[in-house]
């Protein structure tokens, strides 16, 4: 899964390419874009670098603003550089293949950086770094933010939204259709259809995956399957769809904008992001300080407080009269449930052609 | 002759042939190796696990040729009037069919979904004038993509075969008037069989561009029927399955070759090239 929680439509330039060139032509690219990269400077003298890739869109200049900026200011002889396509993991496994890092610290998904990706990364110091304060942290990935997938509905036309997955999933009820973002990974396709189904909400993982195709049966018709999370929330904007399921941040962006969109804080799924360190990244030291600058407990909810996310760093607590709160998935009352990040990183594969079987029935 | 006297000028074409094999062969051979190697051959055998990406082959190859259809149904006339209109027709209808160049595809394919959608405005207008109750289906289907991959190859249909057009002597259509022919005859006996090597060469280029589209049935196209190239951003992206996905690209390379060389099998490759006298 690669685009939650995020600003903009992230795969523009990707599939500018891929959609205008043919993608066979281009599977080499990522080669060759980490060949063109900037060597950086060692981190052996004085004045240090780090490169920091992250998703770009509204997400990566929250970042800047709320980390990157401050983080300078407190550091002159650091340079922080900054680059896009963070989710593109096959560039980062191209990037280290080829002996050619040229990022230092890099804002991945939930599902990159455990098993056997940890041979693409170098292991943190977690004396410097609160390595496994946060959901899913471990000696390779640090939690970053926490995005949530909620559901989403139309503040003028459902008055009376639902308030569980099994309401959402009754077509009595709400009559209309429904909105998922296509994609195998962790954005709440299967558990909701559980917990629909009357999984209890702490007895989620493993997945039980027939049941939820099973449960997904009975709305098939009633199904639209977004291309992009973006595209969940712009169907609920446009009147296509009555619900969707959405990443709260982009429920925000649309209803900032003013858009109708209003999110139900009850039975949601928690997702994270995590910053790595590419293997053989020039600038290691320097990546491993503004890491654990970004992630320690008092500066780990700037971000929240500008953008829509949750702190990864539990102790960190964003503040309550901050315009994102109201769309933060923290200290929130309902349930929720957190992504079994190693569950989708070991069964990504057998997620994905399931999914794909099933649509295409 | 011809191809004896242009020798010493063959070293102009050095630099850009050297792009190529750099930029375009080069990768191209790393995808065959990583298809083989990364982890192993056993990448094929995607194919006989799921019957998901042989179907995205068959949908692929349809997709291109009712694509490559529309354009030329499109494309033809559009072509013939600017060929036949003289100059100034000529100028406004190119900077109409280039001016999609200048904008983003992904804006235009954005555009067309909301066009396209059951609340939208073709839809909503349909509804509203009470033509029609239920939204027809425009969107997430096969339609949705033939129109949106028409929209974006367009254009290289219609250069394609304006170039054609030009190369045609006007006289020999005025001549096979002035015996006696009437318009249609001309036109049909004519101008139709020489204008075939733009048809062609047309056609070849839409097909195989067709063949690698992404975006547009992402956007517009039947979530379950998806194309080669989205199974293929799926393995590299989303999996990072470089074998896998190295491998479907492979297989998609070669499934072209062979229909192309079928195709020549019925048409000279020369008329397409433009060799013919």
């Amino acid at each position: 899964m690669r685009d939650h929680g995020r600003g903009g439509y992230r795969p523009t330039r990707r599939q500018l390419l891929r959609g205008g060139l043919g993608g066979a032509a281009l599977l080499g690219a990522p080669q060759l874009l980490a060949a063109c990269g900037d060597p950086g400077k060692g981190a052996g003298g004085k004045a240090a670098r780090v490169t920091f890739a992250s998703n770009g869109g509204a997400l990566q200049k929250a970042q800047e603003k709320a980390y990157l900026t401050p983080y300078m200011k407190a550091n002159p002889q650091v340079k922080i550089v900054q680059d896009v396509g963070s989710t593109d993991y096959a560039r980062i496994e191209a990037m280290v293949k080829s002996g050619n890092v040229t990022w230092d610290l890099v804002d991945v998904g939930g599902d990159f950086g455990t098993g056997e990706q940890e041979a693409l990364l170098e292991p943190l110091d977690c004396n410097l770094i609160a390595c496994t304060a946060g959901e899913g942290g471990s000696r390779y990935r640090v939690p970053l933010h926490r995005y949530a997938s909620v559901m989403g509905y139309r503040t003028d036309k459902t008055p009376n939204p639902p308030k569980t997955w099994a309401e959402w999933f009754d077509l009595d009820a709400y009559p209309g259709k429904r909105a998922f973002f296509r994609v195998s990974g962790p954005t709440g396709i299967y558990e909701s259809a559980l917990l629909a189904d009357g999984v209890p909400i702490d007895k989620l993982f493993p997945l039980d995956v027939d049941r939820a195709f099973r449960k997904l049966d009975t709305i098939r018709s009633s199904l639209i399957w977004a291309p992009s999370p973006t595209d969940t929330v712009r169907l609920l904007a446009d009147g296509e769809v009555t619900l969707a399921s959405v990443f709260s941040s982009q429920a925000h962006a649309l209803a900032q904008d003013g858009a109708k969109i209003g999110v139900v804080w009850n039975e949601y799924g928690l997702g994270s992001d995590y910053l790595v360190i590419p293997k053989g990244a020039k600038n290691k030291d320097a990546a491993m300080k503004l890491a654990a600058y970004m992630t320690s407990a008092q500066n780990n909810a700037q971000l929240s407080n500008i953008y829509p996310v949750a702190p990864g760093h539990p102790n960190a607590k964003p503040d309550p009269s901050a315009p994102t709160y109201g769309f933060l998935p923290s200290g929130k009352g309902g349930t929720s449930f957190a992504y079994d990040s190693r569950y989708y990183a070991d069964n990504q594969k057998m997620l994905a052609r399931r999914l794909n079987e099933w649509l295409k029935k | 002759m011809t191809v004896r006297r242009i020798r010493g000028w063959g070293l102009l074409a050095v630099p850009g042939i050297l792009f190529l094999l750099v930029l375009f062969g080069w990768p191209l051979a790393d995808m065959a190796i990583l298809s083989l190697t990364e982890p192993s051959p056993a990448n094929y055998s995607v194919f006989t696990e799921s019957p998901v990406y042989l179907d995205a082959y068959v949908t692929t190859f349809i997709v291109a040729v009712v694509t490559t259809g529309a354009c030329l149904l499109l494309g033809y006339p559009y072509a013939y009037v600017m060929h036949m209109g003289g100059r100034r027709p000529a100028l406004v209808l190119g900077f109409f069919v280039l001016l999609p160049f200048w904008s983003s595809i992904l804006v235009r394919t954005f555009a067309w979904s909301v066009w396209l959608q059951d609340s939208g405005i073709v839809n909503a207008t349909l509804m509203g004038a009470g033509i029609i109750d239920e939204p027809l289906p425009l969107i997430r289907n096969a339609l949705g993509t033939t129109i949106g991959m028409t929209h974006v190859l367009l254009p290289f249909m219609v250069l394609s075969l304006y170039a054609g057009m030009r190369r045609i002597d006007p006289d020999l259509a005025r001549a096979a008037l002035s015996l006696g022919a009437s318009p249609l005859t001309a036109f049909r006996r004519v101008f139709l069989p020489l204008s075939m090597a733009g048809v062609y060469a047309g056609s070849l280029i839409v097909f195989v561009i067709s063949l690698g589209f992404y975006l547009t049935p992402a956007v517009l196209g039947d979530p379950g029927r998806p194309l080669v190239g989205q199974l293929i951003v799926e393995q590299v992206n989303g999996q990072l399955e470089l074998g896998v996905g190295s491998a479907l690209g492979v297989v998609l390379l070669v499934a072209t070759l062979a229909v192309i060389w079928a195709g020549t099998r019925l048409v000279d490759l020369r008329t397409v090239m433009g060799y013919d006298e």
